[in-house]
Parts: C-alpha cells; structure tokens; sequence
C-alpha cells in the first residue's frame, strides 16, 4: 500500500491546477488577514478562520476527481485491480495519499493565519482544535470524494458531483439554522458535516463530533470499496 | 497449471465467450488469436482476475485461493492499450508495480539478478521518464516491472501490438528470454512475432475455439501443404483416380478461368513430395494435366481461413 500511497503523492505534486489552487488559498488568506488584523478583533478573526477553512474543502474535489476515473479512463485500473493489493487497501490508499496533500496544503496555508490568531490572544490549543477539526472534516469529504470517484470514468463528472454533494451539505447547514422543526433540525444536525467545525472552532474537541467525522469518512471509504467491487461483478 | 472449462462470458446479450476449454501446463508458452471481437481481451481479464462475473470454471492449480479476483496475487497482467503515468519515471513505475505486488526482497538487487532485463537495455533508460519512452521500451519496462514479482502467470495483452517489424525482434527475443520463468500467455490479432515463441496456439473467433486440440499455427504440417492442378476432365474421373494416392486428403474443385479446364485443389497430408505419384495415377485414368503447383499454407493463411477472414 506504501508503493500505492507514494505514486499518488507523486502524481498529486505533478499537478498544476493544485498549485495553482493552493497559491490562490495562501494568497486569499494572506489578503483577509492583512485587511482585518488591525481594525477586528479576535472574534472576527475567527470567523474569518473558519470561512477559510470552508474553502479549503472546495480543494478536495480536485485531489479525489481523478482517483479512480483516471484508472479506469487509461486502463491501469486493470494492473491495479489484479495487484497483490485487495479492494479495501486500494481504497485505504487513495485515501492516505489525498489526506496526506490536502494535511500538507491545508497547514501551509493556515500556518501564518495560525501564528497571527496566537498572537492575538487566542491559544494554541483551540488554534489546535480547530486545525483538527479542519482535518476531519477534511477526511470525511475526502472519503465522499473518493466514493463519487468509484462510481464514475469521468474526471470531470465525478469533480461536479462532489462539488453538488459539498454544496448539498452547506445548503443542509444552512436549513438548518432556519428551519422551526426540531424533528426537521435533528435530522438536518445528523448528516450535517460543516456544523460539526463549530465545535472545533470554539476551543473543544467534542467526542461525539470526532466519532461523527471519523464514522462519515470510514461510511464513504466502505462505499467506495463496495461500488468499486460491484462494478467489477456487473461487467 | 491451468484449467479452464466450458468458460462463457455475456455482455448483456452480446456473447463475448461462448464455452470455452482449454488446459495450459506449467512455464509452457500460450497465446490465444483472434479478430477484434473474438473474446481475447475478454478471456485475459478473467483469467487475471479482472473480471469477476462469468460462468464455467477456471481453476489454478497449486493456488491456495481460487476465489476469482484472488488468484491475481499470482497471475500479473499487463493490459494492451494503457495509458501508464506520465508523471513517472521508469524506475518510479518498477518501484510501483513492486510495491504493489507485494515485492519482499529489496528492488534494485532484484533488478541486477535478473539478467534478462540487461538484455532489453531496461537499465540504461530506467531514470527516463515514462512519457520520453518509445512503445517498446514501456513495453519492456510493463513486462520487467511485473517480472520482478516473479508471478507464477504472465498474462500479456497484445504485446507487439504498434511495434516495427525491428522491435517486434527485439520484444519477441525478450520474451523468449523470459519464458522459463513463469507461465506466459498472450493474446495478438496478429501472428507476428509469435512464431518461435509458442508451445500451444489457440485460436477464437467470436468467442469461440476454432482450432483444433493441442494444434500450434506454427508448426501444423497437416493440411497446410496443398497442390493445385488444372486438368480437362470431371471430378468424379479425379476422385477415382487420386483416391488411392497416399498422402491425399481432401479434394477441392474450383472452376479454371480457362475454358473447359477443372482447377483442383488437392491436401496433402504428407511431407513426402507426391507429385511423381500425383503424375502417375492422372496418366492411368488418361487425365490430362495442364499446370501443377505446390502451395504451401502459410499460418497466417490458416489463421485467416480458421477465423472465416
């Protein structure tokens, strides 16, 4: 799984359009901080934190598009697939190697950000929290990303839907603050993924939230595993 | 090593194989022929493992597991028309490939023990990148990588396919260098390159076997010589008179472009030249000859003639 995990870290940093998003990432943040830093206050910084962080889930559908479409679409799906590795570890390492890029680009673009709200007077420790919480978020849309690259042989199809789907979340979270029904809410809280950061950003690490994150991105990877074998048994 | 039975695959309604059976021993070479269409791709993704839905049986003999999709982890498979990893380079992709087959020992010795490999030159172009390679050296590079595993199976997809006459040479002297180490079985449209490769030749078309049992294209003597006659007589005065020749087989008759002339086309089942015999019996039943030729069936005629082509 090494071998698998490191040919698509390679293939990831011989990507420019994840440059490109990247620098575009360093270079917002930097212009947010620099325009907010001397008239807000902490509080603000924060929320500024947070809708950065949002945005940096917007990165994943790039890293996950071509997971698996590009097997399929060039045909090494076929060396991959008939590999010592089985499905489950295919998957696991996909997943590893897009985790390990977005981790990489995600704290290279909050280092800076991070030190500032330090100084600021907030400490370390919810800065930690909340690059945590980032983090798992992260690995839930990875996983989610990495499902609607298995159904998929096109790149570009499978990169539209995971956006849809990241879109379909943040139109939950937003019903969710507006709808009345508590029954409604309590749904809407259970499959909502970008609420759960609200724990992280206040300063807790909150169990149930961490629980919730780690089942989502297990749930998709298990998906992925499975759509992957059932396309294999229906050709 | 290797059996397969009555093995059928569907693609909705299209048959891609229809009952199929075949056995292959240990490190004997294979390759299966056949058009586009005739089931090749098809029976080399099972065979691999690929493809997990069919019907019949194939059974691996001496693999612990023969749950299909689980024998792969001794049957290594290099697919024809793959577009490999640019971004790579060569030695990346053996690292990959080696990794992912799960290589124990340490690569860089594997690759100095195995002499063949200094043979295709593999080394000197290691440190390229995949996307500066020539079609036969990420052939070789593909067969190398797979190699170093040292697969019980080698299952190569068209492997001369888009090669010059030159580099088909050079690839068919590589795989001969390879053929006592594990079991290869290929799968071509095209016979070329194969000719001194081959212990056992089978050959499809739409999806089924049409050559005979423990039959090799290239080395079938039965029926592949022929001689062609143009005589002024009737076919029944010609079976009377070649019936009792030895050596003759079947009797064709096609009708000469001269007039009043009968072609014939006799099989010959014998490497013995006959035509003294031929002369002969024609004389005895007053048979007048007016051309006689020696043809010989090349395999790739008897390839075009299995395959209705």
């Amino acid at each position: 799984m090494k071998a698998l995990v490191k040919r698509n870290l390679k293939a990831y940093a011989s990507v420019m359009l994840l440059y490109i998003f990247a620098a575009f990432l360093v270079f917002y943040i930097g212009i947010n901080i620099w325009e907010n830093y001397f008239t807000e206050s902490s509080d603000h910084m924060m929320k500024i934190y947070s809708d950065m962080a949002n945005i940096l889930v917007l990165f994943i559908p790039l890293l996950t598009m071509g997971s698996f479409t590009l097997e399929k679409a060039g045909g090494t799906d076929r060396i991959l697939f008939t590999s010592s590795l089985n499905m489950p570890l295919i998957v696991l390492g996909k997943y590893l190697a897009a985790f390990t890029a977005f981790s990489a680009v995600m704290l290279a673009a909050l280092i800076i950000p991070s030190v500032i709200l330090m100084m600021s007077g907030v400490y370390f420790a919810e800065v930690l929290s909340m690059i945590i919480g980032e983090l798992l978020i992260g690995s839930a849309v990875i996983a989610f990303g990495l499902f609607i690259s298995s159904l998929s042989s096109h790149e570009y199809r499978a990169f539209v839907v995971t956006v849809a789907g990241l879109f379909g979340w943040w139109v939950i979270d937003t019903l969710m603050h507006n709808v009345s029904s508590q029954a409604f809410k309590w749904v809407l809280n259970g499959v909502s993924i970008f609420d759960k950061y609200q724990l992280f950003s206040n300063g807790f690490i909150s169990l149930s939230a961490v629980f919730f994150l780690l089942s989502v991105t297990a749930l998709f990877l298990l998906f992925a595993v499975q759509s992957l074998l059932i396309w294999r048994r229906k050709r | 090593m290797l059996n397969v039975k009555d093995l059928r695959k569907y693609y909705g309604k299209t048959t891609a194989l229809s009952g199929i059976s075949f056995h292959i021993s240990k490190n004997e070479t294979t390759a299966f022929f056949g058009p586009d269409g005739s089931g090749k791709t098809t029976l080399l993704d099972i065979l691999s493992g690929y493809l997990l839905r069919y019907r019949g049986l194939v059974e691996y003999t001496g693999f612990r597991d023969q749950e299909p999709g689980t024998y792969s982890k001794k049957a290594s498979y290099i697919p024809a028309k793959t577009v490999l990893y640019q971004e790579m380079k060569a030695s990346d992709y053996l690292e990959y490939i080696y990794g992912i087959n799960r290589g124990k020992r340490n690569l860089n010795s594997e690759i100095r023990k195995m002499s063949e490999l200094e043979e295709t030159g593999i080394t000197s172009f290691l440190g390229r990148e995949i996307s500066d390679l020539n079609l036969l050296e990420k052939k070789e590079m593909m067969i190398a990588a797979e190699l170093l595993a040292r697969p019980s199976v080698l299952l190569i997809d068209d492997p001369f396919e888009g090669l010059r006459s030159d580099e088909i040479d050079r690839m068919s002297l590589f795989l001969r260098s390879i053929q006592d180490k594990t079991t290869l079985i290929m799968a071509s449209d095209r016979l070329m390159g194969f000719s001194d490769l081959c212990r056992q030749t089978i050959v499809l078309n739409k999806g089924k076997i049409v050559s005979s049992k423990d039959e090799n294209l290239f080395m079938h003597r039965k029926h592949t010589n022929s001689i062609r006659l143009k005589v002024f007589s009737s076919p029944e005065d010609i079976r009377s008179a070649f019936q009792f020749v030895p050596g003759i087989g079947e009797i064709d008759f096609q009708m000469s472009s001269e007039r009043n002339l009968l072609e014939v086309v006799l099989y010959v089942d014998t490497e013995d030249d006959i035509r003294r015999e031929i002369w002969n019996a024609a004389v005895n039943f007053n048979i007048p000859i007016y051309e006689m030729r020696t043809m010989q069936v090349s395999p790739e005629e008897l390839y075009l003639q299995m395959t209705g082509n």
